[in-house]
């Protein structure tokens, strides 16, 4: 694993805690009816079991995702918090997976029908970009859906929207508008 | 605002489809149904491209994202840690001293970085309430002294030009003889003055053209305005007072009370006096 720099380094967690903060924060008093003090002391605890489980291998890269690794963190120091108040809340569901996507399905579905390596690697290089620069609500729910494996109810409990029913519609939106941008980019490209 | 009615389910059968593909939850049979309507319709296989090609950009590009992380995890110590938290809680912690002064063990990280650290109780959330509470309260307060000390400068106001217009015409302008026609140019320069003042409400000109005079009436040696000393400080007060000016009316009436050259003048002055103490 190659070092970079402690700036980078302070920037890259920056960026992180800045986007589970809202999150986590929003999350813990509605689920748990937290007060915002609270919400800060389970989140900072969190952070610290994070960095430790990074530093001691406790996380597997291949199968972890950091988001919902962190979030579940949270919950079981949330569930902590309410033993200690001696409080009782229906325990939500597990943040993390609900089913995986396979890159290798994804590959053997566009080797099937995008047989030309060149080709793919372009597309895959400018789907990459567009996702750095992809607007909300689309940015969360997409990613939180075929990369960290969140289901519609635990976005629904995560972000604050009213039911898994309206994340599948939100999420089928944001769907269509990736479709059309694909499909008029690469039309562009190689007409 | 869509609805899930509103989708259609063709549309959704199909996305359902590629997920489940994409998951590897389909059987053999499954599969190979699903690779073969793909190869039939040029439509549906557009969008399980675009779909694969999503979830193989968001592994690929997830992953770079939490090997960053890892590795930036791995290069901060935990003072780092905390002041990272405490500036995603709080915004910017300046400086980072009071990471190091407290035990890092004991304390929780926002309570290490020592910014916007909650107190257990939540006793900043106490101070924090007090501190707004004092300040609206002082906010109040000023404000009403504002607006009494504005009434009560307008009442003032009212009151000095009531009592300027009451004693203006008090004196008519009886100057002392004259000695030819240069006291007749005099006398007439003094009463077309006087009559300014019983007729200007405010003017700051004339205020400014009396206390000269006044200055001048007032030297040691004889002068023109001499004997109009009396009726130019009595016509000064009333135009100080005018001009809302109290203190220069006060400090002119209290010459005149003791030392105008009538008694008439004399006892006026010491009255308006008296009313405006």
């Amino acid at each position: 694993m190659t070092s970079q720099s402690p700036e980078l380094s302070r920037q890259l967690l920056d960026k992180f805690a800045k986007k589970e903060w809202p999150v986590a924060q929003s999350w813990l008093s509605r689920v748990y009816g937290l007060d915002v003090h609270d919400c800060e002391d389970i989140f900072q605890e969190a952070f610290i079991v994070l960095w430790t489980h990074l530093r001691q291998d406790r996380f597997d890269i291949h199968h972890d995702k950091a988001g919902s690794y962190f979030l579940s963190i949270c919950k079981k120091k949330a569930q902590e918090a309410m033993r200690k108040k001696q409080r009782i809340v229906p325990v939500p569901d597990d943040v993390l997976a609900a089913q995986e996507f396979s890159e290798a399905k994804s590959d053997q579905l566009l080797l099937t029908f995008e047989p030309e390596a060149s080709l793919r690697e372009k597309k895959e290089t400018m789907v990459r970009q567009m996702l750095r620069q992809m607007p909300e609500p689309c940015n969360r729910i997409l990613w939180a859906f075929y990369f960290e494996s969140v289901s519609m109810q635990e976005m629904a409990e995560l972000y604050g929207y009213a039911s898994a029913a309206t994340v599948k519609v939100i999420k089928h939106r944001c769907l269509e508008k990736f479709g059309k941008w694909f499909s008029e980019r690469f039309k562009t490209m190689f007409s | 605002m869509l609805k899930q009615d509103d989708i259609n389910s063709d549309e959704l059968t199909d996305v359902e489809l590629v997920e489940r593909f994409l998951c590897g939850n389909m059987d053999a049979d499954e599969e190979a149904r699903f690779m073969a309507s793909l190869n039939a319709d040029e439509h549906r296989r557009a969008k399980a491209v675009a779909m694969a090609y999503l979830v193989k950009a968001m592994k690929a590009e997830g992953s770079r994202r939490d090997r960053q992380l890892m590795q930036a995890m791995c290069s901060v110590d935990r003072s780092d840690v905390a002041q990272v938290v405490a500036r995603a809680v709080c915004g910017p912690v300046p400086g980072n001293t009071a990471a190091t002064a407290v035990e890092p063990a004991q304390k929780p990280a926002i309570a290490v970085a020592g910014a916007c650290a909650p107190a257990p109780g939540g006793h900043n959330n106490k101070i924090r309430k007090l501190l707004y509470g004092f300040f609206t309260t002082l906010s109040v307060a000023a404000a009403i002294v504002i607006v009494f000390w504005g009434y009560r400068s307008h009442i003032d106001s009212c009151r000095n030009a009531r009592l300027a217009d009451e004693y203006a015409t008090a004196f008519a302008m009886e100057p002392a003889p004259t000695r030819g026609s240069g006291d007749e140019a005099m006398a007439r320069k003094m009463s077309r003055l006087f009559a300014r003042v019983r007729r200007e409400r405010r003017s700051q000109d004339l205020q400014a053209e009396l206390s000269h005079l006044w200055e001048l009436s007032q030297q040691p040696t004889y002068n023109d305005y001499t004997p109009y000393s009396s009726l130019i400080g009595w016509n000064l007060a009333i135009v100080c007072l005018r001009n809302d000016d109290k203190a220069r009316a006060c400090e002119v009436l209290t010459v005149l009370a003791s030392h105008a050259d009538s008694d008439a003048v004399r006892a006026k002055a010491a009255e308006l006096l008296a009313k405006l103490e």
